[in-house]
């Protein structure tokens, strides 16, 4: 069967070890930095302190059988040749991971507000310090390097904020503002931090396979560390920690 | 190298039984392409699955909708399918590329990560497969797999279908039914807006719909559809005349029939944008802004007239209770489409005890819901990164208004895609589909590059950058609209393949 028509994976071209290329060991350190932030997530992610729900646990079963389908079998040299294929089967697991982690603490941290919602404060969980602070250090690695999907991801987000940010301002010129008020920003503020968190972690994701050797590397232990997050929250699920 | 042939219904049939049962087969292919391409712009429900148990028991659940190009959709997979087996063909087949398959992925990991899906399996699963079956018939099981296969439809099967049939790639030949297709199109773009005119004229309380389910849809197909035979019009209107007169009459009756605002400034949108890609002499560009910016200022202060209309006023302050009595609806509708304060829905309907609250009309509802969607990702939710379910904004839009006023409900097909996708497939599927629709829209801008002499990529970007903008206002990847939309993809496919096919393996792998 002829492969689909496709835009041949810029990053094949980084595979080749006997190339020695500057830019390639570069784009190597920024893949490592982003390997071990996703790591260091999926281990948050085991803490009893996630509270998974039913729709997780059947979600990262499903997820990884897909990926143990994905990038187990033949099929992973069919995703190699299509670009973005691999950033979005990672990305796709990590919101899922990410959505868990993001749950596992501090249960006080620090937080700061917006300027338009005084009285909602944004927490910074231990998964968006790592995730905010790995999009960061590897922004050298991303910024010219960005995938279609990638893109795609940002796209969505720049249209979020431009829609969530002009019905806000329409909005607030017809009805009083406040948490108790008609229009509650609470939404708004939540909406901003989130997309900035999962953002972030699109990019750590296209940096992981933009460079070979992590790429093989993670997507070849993802089935077996989402097997792991399954059993863990299905069968040792530990005693709920207080929020507070 | 593969010859190029068109396809030619009256050609007399080669004497070899193999090639006599491959010309039926390519003649019975360009007769469900001209089909399909027909009855993609209606929507025209043949019948429905699942009861109406808003009738009986006051309740709304999902049904299920099949219309004429559902059929024919379905009709022209099954035989494409057996032809190309016959044909030994599979390995020339095109298929679509990986965004596509990663909406489909998107949609089905928002469904499986749905609280509200899996809440239902959650008792059901221990009581064997019946009991799953049951609960995955449940209102947002059925939402959910109803969507999926939906989208399937439009952004698998259609394309796959569009894209094979149009570049039909055989052993030894190319089967071209380009020109077939971009004839066909326009034609029943044009019996649309006739049909659409006639409901002008005819209906007193109706604006038109053409065979749509709503005006809002009309207008949006029309808003996605004309920018591509505008787009043809300019490029070739002295080499073909027909396509002027079929491109003139239909953009005239189309300014004639639309009931949306956003709609006509979409189009505008598109048309300004082909035109200026398509590398005309200055004098023609200038004439052409010129022409888009006298249009959309006619077009305000005729909105602005209807609305200073007396009957048009008073629905904001009083109630209506004959609407009969209202003169001219199109122009009203037209109006109020515009507004972003106030609304107009002071009509009769089920009593709600916040229509009495003077807050609730100081915005537009529409713009309204827009904020109260942005409740998804509130912390109890859970759904900023997959959704609350495919199709299962409607079931949930409600608990996120809080204070925000809830009266009456919007008009149907006024909803913003992106919000809905949003909070139906989170932003993993509004990235899948964003991811669709630039990685068809790069692939337009290659063929612009690629055959500079050719129009049809500049065609599919206008119609593209026309269709991103309406859908703010109208979320149009429903029944009826998704398949001129699969339509349209396919086309930046073919134009990227080039004319002849020529540098067809070149082209691919750039």
């Amino acid at each position: 069967m002829n492969a689909p028509a496709a835009t041949p994976n810029p990053s094949l071209a980084t595979s080749n070890p006997s190339i020695t290329n500057p830019a390639a060991a570069r784009a190597g350190i920024g893949a490592i930095i982003a390997t071990v932030a996703l790591a260091l997530i999926a281990l948050l992610s085991f803490s009893g302190a996630t509270q998974p729900t039913p729709a997780d646990k059947v979600t990262l079963l499903a997820l990884a059988v897909l990926a143990m389908l994905c990038f187990w079998t033949p099929l992973y040299a069919w995703c190699e040749a299509q670009e973005g294929a691999f950033a979005f089967g990672l990305t796709a697991a990590m919101f899922i991971i990410y959505g868990l982690a993001r749950h596992a603490g501090p249960a006080s941290g620090p937080e700061f507000h917006l300027p338009f919602d005084p009285d909602d404060a944004i927490t910074l969980s231990y998964a968006s310090i790592i995730v905010m602070a790995g999009a960061l250090i590897t922004a050298p690695f991303w910024w010219r390097n960005l995938g279609g999907w990638a893109r795609a991801v940002w796209s969505a987000i720049a249209t979020l904020a431009v829609l969530a940010f002009g019905v806000f301002t329409l909005l607030k010129g017809h009805y009083p503002v406040g948490a108790t008020e008609i229009v509650d920003p609470a939404p708004l503020v939540y909406l901003v931090a989130q997309l900035v968190e999962y953002g972030a972690l699109a990019l750590l994701c296209s940096v992981v396979c933009a460079h070979a050797s992590t790429r093989r590397l993670v997507l070849r232990a993802l089935p077996i560390a989402l097997l792991l997050l399954w059993a863990r929250h299905e069968f040792a699920a530990a005693p709920v920690a207080d929020a507070k | 190298m593969a010859t190029t042939i068109e396809p030619n219904l009256t050609t007399p049939t080669p004497s070899q039984p193999r090639r006599k049962l491959e010309w039926n087969a390519a003649t019975f292919d360009s007769l469900l392409l001209i089909a399909l391409i027909l009855t993609m712009c209606s929507q025209m429900n043949m019948r429905s699955i699942g009861k109406d148990t808003y009738l009986e028991g006051g309740y709304v659940t999902k049904q299920l909708f099949i219309a004429l190009s559902d059929v024919i959709l379905c009709l022209t997979f099954v035989w494409f399918v057996i032809r190309t087996t016959m044909l030994k063909a599979w390995q020339r087949v095109w298929w679509p590329p990986v965004p596509c398959w990663a909406l489909i992925v998107a949609m089905l990991i928002a469904m499986l990560h749905s609280p509200h899906v899996t809440e239902a399996l959650k008792g059901a699963h221990h009581a064997g497969p019946k009991a799953l079956l049951k609960a995955m018939g449940g209102q947002e099981g059925k939402e959910a797999i109803a969507h999926i296969v939906q989208f399937v439809l439009y952004f698998i099967v259609a394309i796959t279908l569009f894209v094979n049939l149009i570049h039909d790639r055989r052993e030894g030949e190319i089967i071209v039914r380009r020109r077939l297709a971009l004839h066909v199109f326009p034609v029943a773009i044009l019996l649309a807006t006739l049909l659409g005119c006639w409901q002008l004229l005819v209906s007193k309380h109706d604006p038109p719909h053409g065979l749509f389910g709503s005006s809002n849809v009309y207008s949006g197909f029309l808003a996605l559809a004309l920018p591509l035979l505008i787009t043809h019009m300019i490029k070739e209107w002295r080499a073909v005349p027909q396509v002027f007169f079929t491109g003139a009459l239909s953009l005239l009756l189309a300014l004639a029939t639309l009931s949306s605002p956003w709609a006509v400034l979409a189009l505008l949108i598109g048309i300004a944008v082909g035109g200026l890609l398509l590398r005309q002499p200055a004098r023609t560009n200038i004439l052409l802004v010129a022409s888009v910016v006298v249009s959309a200022v006619v077009w305000a202060g005729a909105v602005k007239l209807a609305g200073d209309d007396p009957a048009f006023k008073a629905l904001g302050a009083n109630a209506v209770k004959d609407p009969t009595h209202i003169h001219h609806p199109t122009k009203l509708v037209r109006a109020d489409s515009l507004r972003l304060v106030g609304d107009s829905s002071h009509s009769p309907g089920d009593e709600n005890e916040n229509e009495k609250d003077a807050t609730a009309f100081k915005i537009k509802k529409q713009f309204i819901e827009w904020y109260a969607a942005l409740g998804f990702a509130m912390p109890r939710e859970r759904a900023v990164a997959t959704g609350v379910g495919p199709g299962n904004y409607q079931l949930n839009i409600g608990t996120y208004y809080g204070s925000l006023p809830n009266v009456k409900k919007i008009l149907p097909d006024s909803n913003n895609l992106y919000l809905v996708q949003a909070v139906s497939l989170g932003l993993l599927g509004l990235g899948a589909l964003l991811w669709v629709l630039g990685h068809f829209a790069h692939r337009a801008w290659l063929a612009r590059r690629w055959h500079s002499s050719d129009w049809l990529g500049t065609g599919v970007l206008a119609s593209l950058v026309s269709f991103g903008f309406v859908n703010i206002f109208h979320a149009l990847i429903v029944r009826g609209v998704g398949l001129v939309l699969a339509f349209i993809l396919a086309l930046a496919v073919i134009a990227a393949q080039g004319e002849n096919n020529k540098d067809l393996a070149t082209h691919e792998h750039q």
